[in-house]
């Protein structure tokens, strides 16, 4: 089987069944935005796709073969936190060639890219700051970096601009379509905000239900808006919310008009 | 208030210094007391205040059995002419570093999988407690005994007295390791070392440098009791013979040299350290 197949026979956290049945493929450089109410399992599913959690059954698969070792993680994979999680005792540009450390023990002549994405997300005159001395926004590129500096094939981003300004947000999207332009990766991206899923995303999976599974899986229509809150993503959004209305009422939870007027909400 | 002393005060009972409440007031008290400018200024002045109190008192007494700060002074300048101070302070220094670097070693290795393995913890703890509450005496007495009069007994015996306090204070740092950060050096397949050194390492600090700057006043009191007790050279064998010919002046002087030597190294090595490590946090 080509591609990323996530089948999960069942996830518990103890005696409750989180996940169950779920069976997804994706292909190759596709975006995948994961849409569900808090509490659902959308961070589970990405820790384990993460090899962060292996405590379920089933398997993670990639092209047939098991993604990543017992206990490991994938190799060539980016991770965007929801908080940036930024080492504080390094420096912006320390922290983003950590994840280059390992790039750098497997080939001694590795140059660092960490400069010139530094570059790319506008913090080249940062690089030897702290990151508390960083805005929150800040933070977040510098995460986005360190993402893109592993040249990702696989990028996992759980609600990687919740808590911050609508500016802030726009302007990071913008950059994580420019930086994936490049390396094409295929991104996993946790999000409860439908508009924001669909002015990024090519696919959209809904979770719901108890345990969750795929309750819907969507295909986007493309949209040239950015902006989460024009007209053409509003009315991509009413219409989808019109042809699945029992879904989706479960699906975005108690307050089905949040996402509808595109709020950053938590 | 200078700080080296206070904590040289708490070290009075060394097995207090080990609890971890007590720990985490030291870690406190250590977060609070960042050098700044002005800090040094009270420490000198508070020592001056110090040796004028020993003057007055001196000078109340007017007998042996207290001699004035520059009768004391007076010896230390007279035996490191002679050479004798210097040697006796370096053979004692030589034992107290040695039984450092292997107490704060074989203790933050055992501490800190103590922290990190929930079975290991309980298989330890125990043993752990109990090794806090043998009195430091003891623990020399018996290596004596078992190792002979020499110079390994005496480094293990003080580095056996030394290490459940360092495991104490550098579990708890283990235990407060942020998994969400390590969760960032898997996810990213840093080589272990480099997790180590630039994930893990770092958040022990703040514990390892508690656990150090205890360590050294601890070790150096324990090393006295340890020469007295079995060692033909060094200060606390010294002061033995001191305490035999009734010579009061030559007792504090010493005294003085090693413990203005303990705070040279505390200002111009851990202090620095501390600064270095924590830099980030400005």
């Amino acid at each position: 089987m080509k591609g990323l197949n996530i089948h999960v026979i069942e996830k518990r956290f103890d005696d409750v069944a989180v996940l169950a049945d779920v069976d997804i493929t994706i292909a190759d450089g596709e975006f995948v935005a994961i849409v569900g109410p808090s509490g659902v399992g959308k961070t589970t599913l990405l820790s384990m796709v993460a090899g962060l959690d292996a405590d379920y059954t089933g398997a993670i698969r990639y092209d047939g073969a098991p993604l990543a070792a017992p206990g490991q993680s994938p190799s060539g994979l980016g991770m965007v936190f929801q908080e940036p999680r930024l080492m504080p005792w390094l420096t912006v540009g320390e922290n983003v060639r950590l994840a280059e450390a390992e790039r750098l023990a497997r080939d001694r002549s590795y140059v660092s890219c960490a400069d010139s994405l530094l570059d790319e997300v506008g913090l080249r005159a940062s690089r030897d700051a702290w990151p508390r001395h960083l805005s929150g926004g800040m933070q977040r590129r510098t995460a986005l970096a360190r993402a893109f500096v592993v040249e990702p094939w696989l990028l996992l981003m759980d609600e990687p601009f919740v808590s911050l300004d609508p500016a802030a947000a726009d302007q990071l999207r913008e950059l994580l379509r420019r930086l994936r332009a490049r390396v094409r990766p295929l991104v996993l991206f946790v999000t409860h905000n439908l508009n924001e899923a669909l002015v990024l995303a090519d696919r959209i999976l809904f979770l719901g239900d108890t345990p969750a599974r795929v309750v819907l899986d969507y295909r986007v229509e493309p949209t040239d808006s950015h902006d989460l809150n024009s007209p053409e993503v509003s009315d991509l959004s009413r219409r989808l919310l019109a042809r699945h209305q029992g879904l989706l009422s479960e699906m975005t939870g108690s307050d089905p008009d949040e996402s509808r007027h595109g709020k950053e909400g938590v | 208030m200078s700080s080296v002393r206070h904590r040289a005060g708490t070290g009075e009972l060394p097995r207090a210094g080990g609890r971890p409440e007590t720990q985490v007031v030291a870690l406190t008290r250590w977060r609070g007391s960042l050098p700044s400018g002005r800090g040094w200024l009270w420490r000198v002045a508070s020592l001056i205040g110090l040796a004028l109190v020993w003057e007055i008192a001196a000078q109340l007494a007017g007998s042996n059995m207290l001699p004035a700060p520059v009768a004391v002074l007076a010896a230390v300048y007279r035996d490191t002419r002679s050479g004798q101070l210097p040697l006796e302070l370096g053979i004692t220094m030589a034992r107290v570093l040695a039984a450092f670097v292997v107490a704060m070693s074989i203790g933050t290795v055992i501490g800190f999988m103590m922290g990190r393995s929930r079975k290991l913890n309980l298989l330890l703890d125990g043993p752990l407690v109990l090794a806090l509450n043998i009195p430091a005496l003891v623990i020399t007495i018996l290596c004596y005994l078992w190792l002979g009069l020499t110079e390994v007994a005496v480094i293990v015996a003080v580095a056996l007295n030394k290490i459940p306090v360092v495991v104490v204070t550098v579990r708890e740092g283990s235990r407060a390791i942020d998994a969400r950060l390590l969760a960032v050096a898997q996810v990213y397949r840093v080589p272990r070392t480099v997790t180590l050194r630039r994930v893990i390492l770092p958040q022990l600090y703040p514990y390892l440098i508690a656990s150090a700057r205890n360590g050294l006043a601890l070790i150096w009191k324990i090393v006295l009791v340890a020469e007295l007790l079995g060692r033909s050279n060094g200060v606390g064998f010294e002061l033995s013979v001191f305490f035999q010919y009734f010579d009061i002046t030559s007792i504090l002087a010493y005294t003085l040299a090693f413990a203005a030597l303990v705070m040279i190294i505390e200002a111009g090595v851990m202090r620095p350290l501390e600064k270095r490590a924590m830099r980030w946090r400005k």
